[in-house]
């Protein structure tokens, strides 16, 4: 009999689950956004979660932050408390565009709605809304600057970020889509960084011994940029053009001291307040109100004239 | 005994397996180089590979060249309207692309005289002088070799984002079709003889909110020269 009655209310709770899980009314059981990030280091990656996290808490949310160290089985764990928790909503920079898709599946699966924001993942249908910087567009606007600066010749160094980050291979691809147009542009050495400055300034220390002639140096993201700048001035060659990507604040002041030439701003805040705001709108209609999933949104060069106009990736 | 008379077949079953599973991995790795059918492609329209030079080949002459020859404006009228009133008849003729900061994107059509060809980047562009003429450029359209941004595929509502795929798949399709009007329009061309000609094109450009109208750069679509 006790049995029964367990199976009963097992059961009833199972439709109920779904029914708070998508928000069917106002008075839903949970009103918890999961704002899931890669990391609580970097600060574009902070600035993405606090961006999500205040307009989340703007619009009455109660939020959850956390990290996935971009471990795809990390997420897949984050995913499974989310929607035991039965999360009113997860917001997301995912983990791997090709590994990720299966975790957000199982959290759309329990009821639970997925915003992607700044990575996009590799299917369609799964995030109720994706909203993309696109790295691609951005890399080429660096590419581009790059080049001019350079006088469209010489001797250049690019610094790849982590391999196993597809905006690692993404930006290196926008950056060669515009540079190798450019025969007179010559690059003599291509080494991975990991997005690290430590190593960056030691790859560039030695790129520099090697290679007394170049003249510049692009890097997959800011805090390479910082490592490289730092070793081509130790080496006495402040002079090196070097770009970076991101738009972090100490690139920005780097930039307006004139050291590092350039950078690429993501619009990253833009994409958390986004997707948060399409999450919100999901939950209180049962619709985002787009007649597309995928939204890309554009970067911007960002050089001594326009390194002041931002702060915390927003713009003033 | 039967073992023996098998063994040949099996031989052969095994190299041909081999040279199966090699062949595969072959077909996969150019597959993935030409950007057919990888693991990254999402195309939603056909759940295959998005392929931008095939997709362009089935939109330039049915869809790309007519949207333009019907719905670009003449450059001067658009050019001095925008000066006058720059947010309403951004309105009026532009297509407004909300990705990231807001910009527009105009399409054009012009008649024109060369006044100059500079190539002093691999970026070359002419400078041109529209109708009436006064002998001072009042317009630039490159001309590659190197063809910068988007404003072919920015310029017409039927391509979107989220129907191509990847972004890597959509930088492809810019790229495609800057480089298919370089093919049909440019290089018949010498440009180096192009000083003193006059010229018809339908173009696009991009605009942003506060870019200055002077920046102008056109992407032309179609560029001809005009025979005396």
């Amino acid at each position: 009999m006790l049995k029964k009655i367990l199976v009963i209310a097992l059961i009833l709770m199972v439709p109920a689950g779904f029914l708070f899980a998508n928000g069917g009314g106002e008075k839903s059981a949970s009103n918890l956004m999961v704002i899931i990030t890669p990391d609580k280091d970097n600060t574009f990656f902070t600035a993405e979660a606090d961006a999500a996290k205040a307009m989340a808490e703007s619009l009455g949310y109660q939020t959850l932050l956390v990290v996935h160290g971009d471990d795809p089985n990390k997420e897949s764990e984050i995913i499974d408390t989310a929607i035991s928790q039965k999360a009113a909503a997860i917001i997301i920079d995912i983990a791997n565009a090709d590994a990720s898709p299966n975790n957000l599946r199982r959290a759309d699966e329990a009821g639970i709605p997925v915003f992607c924001m700044d990575r996009e993942i590799n299917a369609a249908g799964i995030a109720k809304a994706q909203l993309i910087s696109d790295n691609f567009q951005g890399a080429q606007l660096g590419g581009e600057y790059f080049v001019e600066l350079m006088g469209e010749k010489g001797d250049w160094v690019e610094l790849v970020g982590k391999e196993s980050d597809t905006n690692a291979g993404v930006r290196s691809k926008g950056f060669h889509s515009i540079i190798d147009q450019y025969p007179d542009m010559v690059m003599v050495a291509r080494e991975t960084a990991n997005w690290s400055q430590t190593e960056a300034y030691s790859d560039v220390e030695s790129i520099l011994q090697a290679n007394p002639t170049v003249k510049g140096i692009i890097c997959g993201n800011d805090t390479m940029a910082l490592g490289a700048m730092a070793a081509a001035e130790a080496a006495g060659r402040g002079d090196i053009v070097v770009m970076g990507f991101d738009g972090n604040d100490n690139v920005l002041d780097s930039i307006m001291q004139g050291k590092i030439k350039g950078t690429v701003m993501q619009p990253n805040a833009l994409n958390a307040e986004m997707a948060v705001q399409l999450a919100d709108k999901y939950i209180k209609s049962g619709s985002t109100g787009m007649d597309q999933e995928k939204i890309l949104n554009g970067c911007f060069l960002i050089t001594s004239k326009e390194a002041k106009q931002w702060r915390g990736f927003k713009k003033l | 005994m039967r073992e023996n008379k098998n063994s040949p077949i099996l031989l052969t079953a095994l190299i041909f397996c081999v040279a199966l599973i090699s062949s595969c991995t072959v077909v996969k790795i150019e597959d993935k180089e030409s950007g057919e059918g990888d693991e990254y492609s999402t195309w939603t329209k056909t759940g295959t590979g998005f392929v931008a030079v095939d997709y362009v080949e089935s939109v330039w002459e049915e869809k790309m060249i007519p949207i333009f020859e019907e719905e670009a404006v003449d450059y001067e009228m658009l050019m001095s309207a925008l000066a006058e009133d720059r947010q309403g008849k951004s309105k009026e003729y532009g297509l407004l692309r909300q990705t990231g900061e807001p910009f527009y994107v105009f399409k054009v059509r012009g008649k024109a005289k060369v006044l100059e060809f500079d190539d002093s980047s691999r970026n070359g562009v002419i400078r041109v002088d529209h109708e009436p003429e006064d002998g001072i450029a009042d317009a630039v359209i490159q001309v590659g070799p190197v063809l910068k941004g988007s404003a072919l595929r920015d310029s017409v509502e039927f391509i979107r984002f989220t129907d191509v795929g990847n972004q890597l798949q959509f930088a492809d399709l810019a790229k495609e079709m800057n480089m298919r009007m370089k093919a049909d329009s440019l290089d018949p061309l010498d440009l180096t003889a192009l000083k003193g000609k006059t010229i018809e094109y339908l173009g696009a450009f991009r605009l942003e909110t506060e870019s200055p109208l002077e920046d102008v750069v056109i992407t032309p679509l179609v560029l001809n020269v005009v025979e005396d």
